[in-house]
């Protein structure tokens, strides 16, 4: 049933801070004795080609400069095309900005209806159609003219009373409801990103959310199932999800980003940007005093010691880093989904390259908190471990094997549905 | 072993003294080996915080040495009748009404801030205080640690010897003993903490009246260990400078002073120093400074002090600061009194909490629909509610 598996896979990530392209190369390995039946074997992926270019014409997450955008674009693409000797047509591309929401949305269906005797009110068995039309009316959501559906996800269903069920395949009842998310962005960010795409021939294989892919990246099996929070923080914004049973329970993005930390260090130290920098990633935002490294002896006289952190930087960047943290944790808490937090919190992007962010973030969320260096790492060859690089490699996930999805539909393709449904019903996969 | 760091005195000191005149009682008692340590900046202050912690203060003030300035402090105008402290000073007047804070953290926080002004104008001139509190009760909890706080601007250095309550005494006491603990912890610069559980540890067989005079005892001697160390000459000079440098910003303390003489005296002040198991602490090992005060008689040997020495710098990391001193005592003959004081304990052991509070959080949406002029693009360090510019 994926017969045409493409040879490679190209991923493009446009972050406020770096436009950054993979392409991969699939390669099959030897199937699984577990998966015996399957069509396809597992895939693993070699990074072939890679191209970074700083992004321009993109603030805080969203478009300003379309064209100066497809020059960041075409640059990046083009200096990973030239390393992997690979034409890049079509990619698989990352969507983020304060315009994407996401709602919750159910869609039912009677068992009883196709009964011909009335009288007996028959409960029949769920049929594998059932779930389809159970599906298609949860995407009948309120959609703005000026908003576009990017992805339903399937969260779980309910049989009559019983809830939770992840396969109601084959169960009987009176009624199928269909719980899912639905991502919604707006047209005109969609349009935007494929009218930038265009200029830099090239067209859009996917649209996925930015936080999905890294989510994909990121994050265990065990850890969507217990319930974890991501955050992916880029330069100017940071996006936010939770999963909690294997699927997204809640989803945001907020319009801030490391790129405000940069610029409070500049503003309170008064230094300019790139010192900024520099005194963001050297200085970090540990409020625990610093263990002191080894071969480093720490000083107690301040006035004679230049490795100690300026305190006040520290003051500074954490700060914001805590601002950041506290306005999604508020917005948590408004969504009721820090129930949901209870293995961890995962911190990834190019913003969280920063020393004692899992410390701020774990005692603001109150869980333990590590950093995203990618879960996938079997399909990588250990390459592009970088947290900057985990939404570019959700992305190559996704464009690799959309079926074996965490149950992620493209509206593009209807089938997609049927497939990604097989996928978790027969065959156990939930995030590789 | 620890890069051991010898105060070389400058100026005047005890370092000029022949050997064979020891330290003359009727010598002026303050005595700073640096120029700028002579100044008034070094007056010592003893505040205690609440009920136990004046009683505390009260014994302190019997057995001190030193030009200290002691001071009662509590809002229950009828328990500051008891202690013979000369300087008093009443929290809260409009806040408690002067009865008391019963028990409300909440409400002895308060009644601090509304005294914050004079406490401000009493602490200006000391160099360290020192504050006894039991923590528990509103007053100790609540108040010590805005106090601290005012102290510590005033560019005092601050150390806080607090007791935790005893279990029976009930889980609503222990909480609002550990959140005033670990609000001190941030505010003050050095805390000792001693549960009162742990003095049952020493035998079962002690009457409750003679656990709390122990528990008082104790909180005064770990204080006059501190003060000594400012007030008493010593041969191998202790400054405040070094003083300042283990004590500020030091996070939990452990203070140890013990006694020994005879042939084992070297085994048998480790164990004391070591492993006194009353006061609270992470284990020694953990220490990135520590400061060894070691008063030795005329009949020591300097083996002996060296052994001593070695020993217990050999215990804590390498990287550790240490600062030693030794004072000469004729009387001690061959007893070797030491005093450790051990701060900054390895953070991974002993995550120190820092409180962020914005004076207000935005919402995803005000923040995703701010223009260029909304107060987000104000750096949050500016935004904070304990915001202080222009320090550190």
């Amino acid at each position: 049933m994926f017969g045409r598996a493409p040879q490679f896979v190209s991923a493009l990530d446009i972050g406020s801070e770096k436009t950054r392209a993979v392409v991969a190369q699939l390669c099959e390995v030897e199937e699984d004795q577990e998966l015996g039946d399957a069509k396809e074997g597992p895939m693993t992926l070699r990074i072939v080609g890679v191209g970074e270019e700083r992004t321009r014409g993109v603030e805080r997450g969203e478009f300003v400069d379309i064209a100066k955008v497809a020059g960041s674009i075409k640059a990046a693409t083009d200096e990973a095309s030239v390393m992997a000797s690979v034409d890049i047509k079509d990619v698989v591309v990352s969507l983020s900005g304060r315009h994407v929401r996401a709602v919750d949305s159910k869609g039912a269906i009677s068992l009883t209806g196709s009964s011909s005797s009335k009288e007996t009110r028959a409960m029949r068995e769920i049929v594998d159609s059932d779930i389809h039309h159970a599906l298609e009316d949860s995407k009948s959501v309120t959609v703005r003219s000026d908003e576009k559906t990017l992805h339903t996800i399937l969260q779980d269903f309910a049989v009559d009373d019983r809830k939770f069920i992840k396969n109601p395949l084959g169960k009987t009842g009176e009624r199928l409801t269909a719980h899912v998310k639905v991502v919604i962005a707006s047209q005109r960010a969609v349009n935007d990103l494929e009218r930038a795409l265009g200029e830099a021939h090239l067209s859009a294989r996917f649209i996925v959310l930015q936080s999905l892919a890294s989510a994909k990246a990121c994050l265990e099996k065990e850890e969507t199932e217990e319930g974890v929070l991501l955050i992916d923080v880029g330069l100017g914004t940071t996006d936010a999800i939770i999963y909690f049973g294997g699927s997204p329970r809640y989803m945001s993005c907020l319009a801030m980003g490391g790129g405000f930390v940069t610029r409070d260090v500049a503003q309170c130290l008064g230094c300019d940007i790139e010192t900024a920098v520099q005194i963001k990633t050297s200085t970090g935002c540990i409020i625990e005093k610093p263990r002191p490294i080894e071969g480093r002896v720490e000083s107690l006289v301040p006035e004679k010691d230049e490795s100690k952190p300026d305190p006040r930087a520290i003051k500074v960047i954490s700060s914001r880093y805590a601002e950041i943290l506290l306005t999604l944790r508020n917005d948590i808490r408004r969504a009721d989904a820090e129930k949901f937090i209870k293995r961890g919190v995962v911190l990834t992007g190019g913003g969280s390259t920063c020393l004692g962010l899992c410390g701020l973030a774990s005692r603001i969320f109150g869980v333990r908190a590590r950093a995203g260096n990618c879960a996938e790492t079997r399909c990588f060859d250990g390459a592009l471990q970088d947290p900057c690089f985990a939404s570019v490699r959700g992305l190559l996930l996704y464009g690799s094997a959309p079926s074996a999805g965490i149950g992620i539909f493209s509206d593009r393709n209807r089938s997609l549905i049927r497939r990604a449904w097989d996928a978790l019903t027969f065959r156990n996969v939930a995030l590789t | 072993m620890g890069s051991v760091v010898e105060v070389v005195p400058s100026g005047l000191s005890l370092g000029m003294v022949p050997p064979s005149m020891p330290p003359n009682p009727t010598w002026p008692f303050v005595w700073f080996s640096r120029e700028e340590d002579r100044t008034p900046q070094t007056k010592v202050l003893v505040a205690g915080v609440g009920g136990d912690g004046c009683s505390v203060v009260e014994q302190m003030q019997n057995r001190a040495v030193g030009s200290l300035d002691f001071i009662a402090i509590d809002t229950d105008h009828v328990s500051l009748q008891a202690p013979a402290i000369e300087t008093k000073l009443l929290l809260g007047k409009e806040t408690t009404r002067s009865i008391g804070s019963g028990g409300d953290v909440e409400l002895g926080k308060a009644a601090a801030k509304e005294t914050s002004q004079e406490w401000a104008e009493i602490v200006r001139d000391y160099g360290m205080v020192l504050f006894a509190a039991g923590m528990g009760g509103g007053t100790g909890s609540g108040a010590a640690a805005h106090l601290a706080k005012i102290a510590k601007e005033t560019g005092a250095l601050t150390i806080a010897v607090v007791s935790a309550p005893f279990e029976y005494e009930g889980r609503q006491k222990a909480e609002s003993a550990a959140a005033g603990i670990a609000e001190l912890r941030s505010c003050a610069d050095s805390i000792i903490v001693i549960p009162n559980d742990r003095l049952f540890s020493l035998t079962s067989e002690i009457t409750y009246y003679d656990a709390l005079k122990l528990r008082d005892e104790l909180l005064t001697s770990i204080m006059a260990s501190v003060t000594d160390l400012i007030f008493l000459p010593s041969k191998m000079a202790i400054d405040f400078g070094s003083i300042r440098a283990v004590i500020e910003d030091g996070g939990m303390m452990v203070v140890a002073e013990a006694t020994a003489s005879g042939d084992n005296k070297v085994d048998e002040l480790i164990e004391n120093l070591l492993y006194n198991s009353l006061v609270d602490h992470p284990p020694l090992e953990g220490a990135q400074a520590i400061l060894l005060v070691t008063k030795l008689g005329y009949k020591v040997m300097a083996s002996e002090a060296m052994e001593l020495k070695s020993r217990i710098t050999g215990t804590v990391s390498p990287q550790a600061k240490v600062f030693c001193g030794t004072r000469l005592d004729e009387k001690a003959g061959n007893t070797i009194t030491a005093t450790l004081i051990a701060t900054h304990f390895d953070e991974l052991l002993e995550p120190q909490a820092e409180v962020i509070e914005l004076d207000r959080v935005f919402t995803i949406e005000q923040i995703n629909n701010a223009d260029l002029s909304h107060r987000i693009h104000i750096p949050s360090y500016k935004r904070l509610k304990t915001a202080t510019e222009g320090e550190n």
